[in-house]
């Protein structure tokens, strides 16, 4: 192993120990891509079957993908005085997945649907990620943080519109149909998309009478009202069930009636 | 008009004839016309300009009001019966199963409401609005705590929205939801929507579940909310009364006998 590398002992992404050698780190800036205005990450995430494969790889610097297993592996590169210094962390592939939907959900209002049709996938299958049952592409699981970076740019420039920004359409796709057609250069210039969104008058009108409504919206600004919830009643599956067959045989006939001359 | 101590009744649960105070949206055209009782509705006018290809804007004009949920309750929780029976069926307890339903937002998120309007607006006449002979409209009665005043539910507007834009304001008893379902019936489907309704009135129960089994067309079961069931059986045609029985036969017998 060359005597420039050397393992640190894992940490969690959010822990990492940025004091000591680690607070120097002219030389890994220069190899870290930046990706967007707020994140920055080492190429893509790659995977070793074995540690000295892993070092092997740091040697090159190349973050190239080697494999793909069920274990995910963050990277981290920093500098010392003496050279390059090298650190990972193994984290499941699975968490990972995970990790990035529950960002994602939380900062914006997409349904789990939406995040995983930007990935190009079913919810199904996004859920089998995260349970373990599946295991994502390498291209798959790159759209999902490349959507993961789109959010939180959006989040840093224009605070609260993520999803109007995400599912607003140009050219009869929006964002997240983008990402899952692997069109990230795209994706990561959603600034310029939104030039091209259609635009929008919006005129508003005051009523002259008093609505309807007001006594109830005065209730809710004061706090006293509630949101509508759920509902979660367990019903037989025949429920949900029809059977237009019989339609035929069980409606009565509409009567019918004599139009009015010159009526039709 | 029902009384409002006989229409409203508190429930926590979201279920159809809720009241709710929400957004309500409907298209329109470029001229952006709005009929007076959907006036205070029409608070807002949207036109995106190129929404047609033809270069034709697209006209939407939404605002905020009272509505009420005509989604049956069945709906309201179809998605999340679906996902605690594919979690069940995955091995998952039914109680855990039900906690993870019940904490993913995803699921059952949209509803259909018709808001309430003024029936003075309403060219049908107040008084035979409020008394619930209208086709379209539901009379509502003043709640007791002014947040509804005496109204229409305007069955004629329906709006899909989001639940997780929706304040719960009322919700109404058993005896409004079955004049809701009536009224919708009688606008959406069947204009004779009688023969059920006249069944329940005499027996004076709610109709449960109707079965035609299949090995006896002729039959009719109609299984009440008491757990009573009603057998009809349909009247065999009259046969040739020289090569066959009369019908007096199956209530007499044998005329000679």
């Amino acid at each position: 192993m060359s005597p420039q590398l050397q393992a640190r002992p894992a940490h969690r992404h959010d822990e990492v120990d940025m004091g000591g050698p680690w607070s120097i780190l002219p030389i890994a800036d220069t190899l870290l891509e930046r990706r967007s205005s707020t994140t920055t990450r080492l190429g893509m995430p790659f995977v070793v079957p074995e540690l000295d494969d892993l070092f092997a790889g740091a040697e090159r610097m190349t973050g190239a993908v080697m494999s793909w297993t069920r274990q995910f592996w963050q990277t981290y590169i920093s500098s010392t005085e003496s050279g390059i210094t090298y650190a990972s962390t193994p984290r499941p592939v699975r968490e990972e997945v995970q990790r990035l939907r529950d960002e994602i959900a939380r900062r914006t209002r997409l349904t789990r649907e939406q995040i995983a049709r930007a990935a190009g996938v079913d919810r199904r299958s996004m859920s089998a990620w995260v349970k373990g049952d599946a295991t994502p592409s390498a291209d798959k699981l790159e759209r999902l943080q490349i959507l993961a970076d789109v959010v939180r740019d959006i989040d840093a420039t224009e605070l609260g519109r993520s999803t109007e920004v995400l599912l607003s359409r140009s050219g009869g796709q929006d964002l997240l149909d983008h990402i899952a057609a692997g069109r990230l250069t795209h994706a990561r210039s959603w600034q310029s998309l939104q030039g091209a969104a259609p635009s929008v008058t919006v005129v508003h009108r005051r009523s002259t009478k008093r609505p309807l409504h007001q006594n109830a919206l005065d209730a809710y600004l004061k706090g006293e009202l509630h949101p509508f919830g759920r509902a979660a009643t367990i019903r037989p599956e025949s429920d949900y069930e029809q059977d237009l067959s019989v339609a035929d045989r069980l409606m009565p006939d509409e009567p019918v009636r004599r139009s009015r001359r010159g009526y039709r | 008009m029902m009384s409002p101590d006989d229409f409203y009744e508190w429930h926590d649960e979201p279920r159809q004839g809720d009241i709710v105070l929400c957004g309500v949206s409907r298209i329109n055209a470029d001229d952006r016309h709005s009929p007076a009782q959907w006036e205070s509705l029409d608070a807002h006018f949207l036109q995106v300009d190129d929404a047609w290809d033809a270069g034709k804007p697209l006209g939407i004009a939404a605002g905020i009001g009272l509505a009420m949920v005509v989604t049956h309750d069945c709906q309201l929780d179809k998605e999340w019966n679906q996902r605690v029976r594919e979690l069940q069926n995955g091995g998952m307890e039914t109680e855990a199963a039900e906690r993870e339903a019940t904490n993913d937002a995803t699921l059952d998120r949209t509803l259909v409401v018709s808001p309430l309007v003024d029936p003075t607006e309403l060219r049908g006449g107040r008084g035979n609005l409020l008394a619930g002979k209208v086709i379209g409209y539901l009379p509502v009665p003043h709640h007791p705590d002014n947040l509804v005043d005496e109204c229409v539910a305007d069955l004629t507007y329906q709006c899909t929205i989001d639940r997780l834009d929706v304040v719960k304001v009322a919700s109404i008893s058993e005896a409004a939801r079955k004049q809701l379902r009536y009224a919708l019936i009688q606008l959406d489907a069947l204009r004779t929507a009688d023969l059920g309704f006249e069944v329940e009135a005499v027996v004076g129960r709610t109709i449960q579940k109707v079965e035609v089994p299949a090995r006896d067309p002729l039959t009719v079961r109609i299984q009440l909310d008491d757990g009573n069931v009603i057998q009809l059986l349909q009247q065999p045609g009259t046969p040739d009364l020289d090569k066959g029985r009369s019908g007096e036969f199956f209530s007499h017998g044998p005329r000679d006998s």
